[in-house]
């Protein structure tokens, strides 16, 4: 009976000293990401010692799993700052009232384009890029097909079971292709998809599982066209050793939708004020000069420099596609069911 | 009814409304309207789902049985020296998270097989081994051999007497299995999504999908409530199939020992399950200590140290929350099916009840429900293990109330006369002679909160997202680091459930030899 | 009728039956006595088929069985503990072997009466069986073991269990039953009354065996 006793009161005593945790220090912000957020080590010391607030990064997940994340839990946040909503997730996240509006001090330095999709501020811009089908260049001189230059050429036979697209549904340069085929081909896109579909297109969850785990340029995979970013073939060339001259990846320009990324401050944090200066930091030149060779997007303040071998290996088409964000809000759970209907069920 | 008991029942009851029927009501009622219906149960869509479900678990419990049949038929017929533990290993399956079951035939299979029907119907037929050697091998043991005597010495062929004798009575018990099967592989989320990719939907996952993917919660919540519906038919079937099954023998069968020359078969077929069940594990732990192709503890080392290390501090303190709670509760529940026979029928089928709703579904009511100012508890630590003791609740209840009928009622009158109160009988007659079931209780609701994944997927948050939660997500991304931590992860998460099914198994166990005595 | 010579049975090391002989004649009936654990019931048994013989001789009707399956055997055997089918209706349990046979049902149901009524349990053919009390059960066994009317019928201890009355119809209804037939019969049991009253001739069990 006094054993039993004790053992209970030890569990019960467990429970209480890990629910309560431990205490936090003076002010830490979380800064909550994507898993593509990667950027250099130590950035954030400026802003700490300028500022003294401590920045904790949380990746989890894709973009779309971090903005499901975030509406579910509106004004109850699990941050102070989100980062990696983009223009084809941003209608979702301002419906449920995510974020607090801030006017960055910054603002007049950034692109215009980008800070016209959230003029009110609810949202800042902190970078652009362009997600594109991308193919191994090497793959298709080995067998002397011509790589696909269209999206509607890669619904022919030649290029049948070689596409990996990551799921819309889940992974933001996933949406951001679906919503570059409804621009291109029109009311007719679900047909585009089904044949698609029929030419062996293969889905997989996120960016990185169709780039590094199937993509035949940087994995073992066996499919060497995949959706990814136009500039990822400079990411070929930088991080190869020995650099080769010229990128073993490219892009096909007439795919492209340009994307532009955005952060906020989540509604409901204690750390208003602290939050604000965070997004200032995030896009001063200091952080916007970072973010090309570390996460290969271009930067959204024009004031920043970019580096060359970028320019020199990256594609910035002049016409995108692209889709009017009142559109997206106002179609896209229904383009997403859709989707859903031809490609996942 | 007496004043405990009367507390008991209000309590369980409460509980069960405040975070089952409010929620699942909420849902329904808040989020859905007539068009949702139309709209969703007329697209074809739905239905391909539907049918994909059905016949992948129709495929499975094929798959199951064929695998089953060696072990469950060495089993259940003869004795031999380490039929216990060969039993105890078939169970392992089970009570494993799925998410490692995955995570397990990932690392086994070979890349061609990753997302494909043959990787999921594979793993369901690992977790439902158990089932088949349990139940149908259970009946198996009762059955006497000397009833194919008489028939044979009647005049019936042994092909005969198998038709004639053996199968009818075990007819019952393999329909039962195959029901249960079902439902299991029906209901599969983990598996599916972590074997099959994005492109296979059961209609749980595709819940999960409507909800937090696409962010229509009306159509997950119509999907949801099909799915509840085909649940409880299939459910009726079973209860249907069981009851059809013969009275067993008065007299107590012997099992009879291996005959010499099927002895190497056994040897085989023991070894060959074994090798099966352990596979996947094998591999797991293989793997995580492989980084790339490089053997490496930097994997372990940093889960250890990093953000990773929370999943698995939540996880611990869902379980104990979950295992203290459920016993709590289900044994409440006990109390209100042994002491009031009248309605002892009703409780039953209410500790059942959260067993019909998926884990998915559970997971949505609750995100939805509670999410007004006061009651907002969603970002609460202990949220998620509400959802894991409405699923653990009828696994204890039903191990506790079985065990409480078992109590001889003469002992407790024995102590009223000696001058115990109710509740002090109750403590010091009841609960004593329960000590096991509730140990096994507690080692079942531990084993169930560290699997569930379902409803813990939707409720996960930074700081208590649950290991399983944490592994799909992992597995999910590529990088070579990145997996082998999925694969810690899923190694830490075989041990726990290894340690808590080994308490339900040592308690079980000796109760059962002391029921004996 | 039935000569069963040097018969030996094993059981893992130790031999169960170490070099029985028997002759029954035709028609004759026998009854079988021995302390318990002799070996009675395993040389039913080993007759019946369902026990191998390690070495010996069993010949029935000029024909050598001992390597016959038991279900061609054409012996019946009532076993010592009923074994009634619990899926079947007390009815189906005493027509099991012309079931087996493929005779049709209604053939079936009016034997099974037939043979119900003669074990002095009319009407009983819809019963249930774990509705009967011990000696109505012995009584179907007894019913479903005769109604394939075998030629030689090994009775293992069938009547014990039963009060007086009933214990001694039954005895004299199996006695003219059997001399009617001209079953040829080997019955085991230790009460030698009993033996005595349905038997023409009494075995000890141990002067089976050759010295």
């Amino acid at each position: 009976m006094n054993t039993r006793r004790t053992i209970i009161a030890a569990l019960v005593t467990a429970l209480l000293l890990t629910a309560c945790g431990g205490t936090k220090e003076p002010v830490t912000l979380t800064l909550l990401a994507h898993d593509s957020f990667t950027p250099s080590e130590g950035i954030f010391d400026q802003f700490t010692t300028e500022t003294g607030i401590r920045v904790e990064v949380v990746r989890s997940g894709d973009a779309g799993t971090l903005v499901t994340k975030a509406v579910l839990s509106a004004g109850n946040p699990e941050a102070d700052v989100l980062w990696g909503v983009d223009n084809t997730l941003l209608s979702r996240a301002l419906e449920a009232d995510v974020f607090l509006p801030y006017v960055s001090v910054h603002r007049a330095d950034l692109d215009g384009d980008a800070v016209a999709l959230a003029p009110d501020g609810e949202v800042t811009p902190v970078d652009s890029g362009d997600v594109c089908i991308n193919y191994d260049k090497a793959w298709f001189a080995e067998r002397s097909i011509t790589p696909p230059l269209t999206l509607q050429a890669l619904t022919s036979a030649t290029y049948r079971n070689l596409l990996v697209v990551p799921n819309p549904v889940s992974s933001s340069p996933g949406l951001a292709f679906l919503l570059a085929t409804i621009d291109e081909t029109g009311d007719d896109w679900q047909r585009w998809w089904s044949s698609m579909r029929d030419n062996g297109v293969l889905v997989v969850e996120s960016w990185s599982d169709a780039y590094y785990g199937h993509f035949t340029a940087a994995s073992d995979g066996d499919r060497p066209i995949v959706v990814s970013y136009a500039t990822s073939p400079p990411a070929e060339v930088i991080f190869a050793d020995p650099r080769p001259s010229e990128a073993p990846t490219a892009v096909a320009a007439l795919t492209c939708f340009r994307q532009y990324e955005f952060a906020g401050i989540l509604r409901g944090t204690p750390h208003e004020d602290e939050a604000r200066l965070l997004i200032d930091f995030l896009v001063s030149r200091r952080f916007q000069e970072d973010l090309p060779l570390t996460q290969f997007v271009w930067p959204i303040n024009t004031k920043a420099n970019v580096p060359r071998e970028f320019t020199e290996f990256a594609l910035r088409p002049d016409n995108p596609l692209t889709i009017a964000p009142a559109t997206i809000a106002a179609k896209r759970a229904e383009w997403l069911d859709a989707f859903s209907n031809v490609m996942l069920r | 009814m007496s004043r405990t008991v009367r507390v008991a029942l209000l309590a369980t009851v409460a509980w069960l409304v405040v975070f089952l029927v409010v929620p699942l009501a909420g849902v329904i009622v808040g989020n859905v309207r007539g068009d949702d219906f139309s709209r969703v149960l007329s697209s074809p869509a739905t239905w391909r789902v539907v049918w994909f479900s059905t016949w992948q678990s129709v495929l499975s419990v094929a798959a199951t049985f064929a695998v089953a049949a060696p072990v469950t038929w060495l089993i259940g017929r003869h004795q031999f020296a380490g039929r216990r533990a060969l039993r105890a290993v078939t169970t392992v399956g089970f009570l494993l998270p799925s998410v490692v079951v995955a995570a397990g035939f990932l690392a086994v299979l070979p890349r061609s097989l990753h997302y494909s029907v043959f990787a999921i119907v594979i793993a369901h037929a690992y977790f439902n081994l158990a089932v088949v050697v349990r139940v149908v091998g259970a009946r198996l043991e009762t059955l006497d051999r000397r009833l194919d005597e008489a028939a044979r010495s009647l005049g019936a062929s042994p092909v005969r007497t198998v038709t004639s004798v053996s199968w009818p009575l075990v007819r019952g018990s393999v329909a039962s299995a195959a029901a249960v099967t079902f439902l299991y592989c029906f209901t599969s989320y983990a598996v599916v999504r972590v074997l099959g990719g994005p492109a296979r939907n059961t209609m749980e996952s595709d819940i999960a999908l409507r909800a937090f993917g696409i962010g229509d919660v009306s159509a997950a919540t119509v999907i949801a409530l099909l799915q509840a519906t085909i649940i409880v038919c299939i459910v009726a079937l079973l209860r249907r199939a069981a009851r059809s099954d013969a009275t067993l023998l008065r007299t107590s069968a012997r099992l009879a020992p291996l005959p010499r020359d099927a002895r190497r078969l056994a040897v085989t077929v023991s070894i060959v399950t074994v090798a099966f069940v352990a596979a996947p594990l094998v591999a797991v732990f293989w793997r995580s200590v492989h980084v790339g192709d490089a053997v490496s503890l930097e994997a372990w080392r940093s889960v250890f140290n990093e953000s990773l290390f929370d999943s698995v501090v939540a996880s611990l303190r869902a379980a104990l929350l979950t295992a203290l709670l459920g016993t709590v509760l289900a044994g409440a529940a006990a109390l209100g099916v042994v002491r009031l026979p009248r309605y002892g029928r009703t409780i039953d089928a209410i500790t059942v009840l959260p067993l019909a709703i998926s884990p998915v579904t559970l997971g949505l009511g609750l995100i939805v429900t509670f999410d007004e100012s006061w009651y907002d508890w969603r970002a609460a630590w202990w949220f998620v293990a509400i959802a894991h003791t409405l699923a653990a609740f009828p696994l204890i209840a039903r191990v506790l109330v079985p065990a409480w009928r078992a109590v001889p009622a003469r002992l407790a009158d024995a102590a009223a006369v000696l001058g115990a109160g109710e509740l002090r009988r109750l403590v010091d007659v009841d609960l004593r002679l329960l000590r096991r079931a509730f140990a096994a209780g507690l080692g079942l609701a531990v084993a169930v909160s560290l699997g569930e994944f379902g409803a813990a997927s939707l409720l996960s948050r930074r700081g208590a997202e649950t290991m399983p939660v944490a592994v799909a997500r992992l597995l999910e991304r590529t990088g070579d680091l990145v997996r082998a931590q999925a694969f810690v992860l899923a190694s830490l998460l075989v041990v726990l459930c290894v340690a808590a099914l080994s308490v339900v198994e040592t308690a079980v166990g000796r109760s059962r030899d002391a029921a004996h005595h | 009728m039935l000569r069963i010579t040097d018969l030996i049975v094993v059981r893992g090391a130790a031999r169960v039956l170490d070099g029985v002989s028997l002759t029954v004649e035709k028609g004759e009936r026998v009854s079988l006595h021995g302390p318990s654990g002799c070996g009675k019931s395993t040389l039913l048994h080993a007759v019946a088929g369902l026990i191998d013989v390690e070495r010996g001789i069993i010949v029935m009707a000029d024909r050598d069985i001992t390597r016959v399956p038991a279900h061609l055997r054409g012996v019946g055997l009532v076993f010592q503990d009923d074994r009634l089918f619990p899926h079947f209706t007390v009815g189906d349990n005493v027509s099991y072997s012309l079931r087996v046979r493929g005779i049709d049902k209604k053939q079936r149901k009016s034997a099974a009466d037939a043979w119900l009524e003669r074990v002095g349990l009319a009407g009983f053919a819809g019963r249930q069986v774990d509705s009967l009390s011990g000696g109505e059960s012995k009584r179907v066994a007894l019913a479903r073991a005769l109604a394939a009317e075998p030629s030689v019928v090994l009775l293992d201890e069938p009547l014990t269990g039963l009060d007086d009355a009933l214990h001694d119809t039954l005895l004299a209804d199996l006695r003219e039953l059997f001399v009617s037939t001209g079953t040829t019969v080997v019955h085991v049991t230790h009460d030698r009354a009993e033996g005595s009253r349905l038997c023409d001739r009494a075995v000890e069990f141990a002067s089976l065996r050759a010295t």
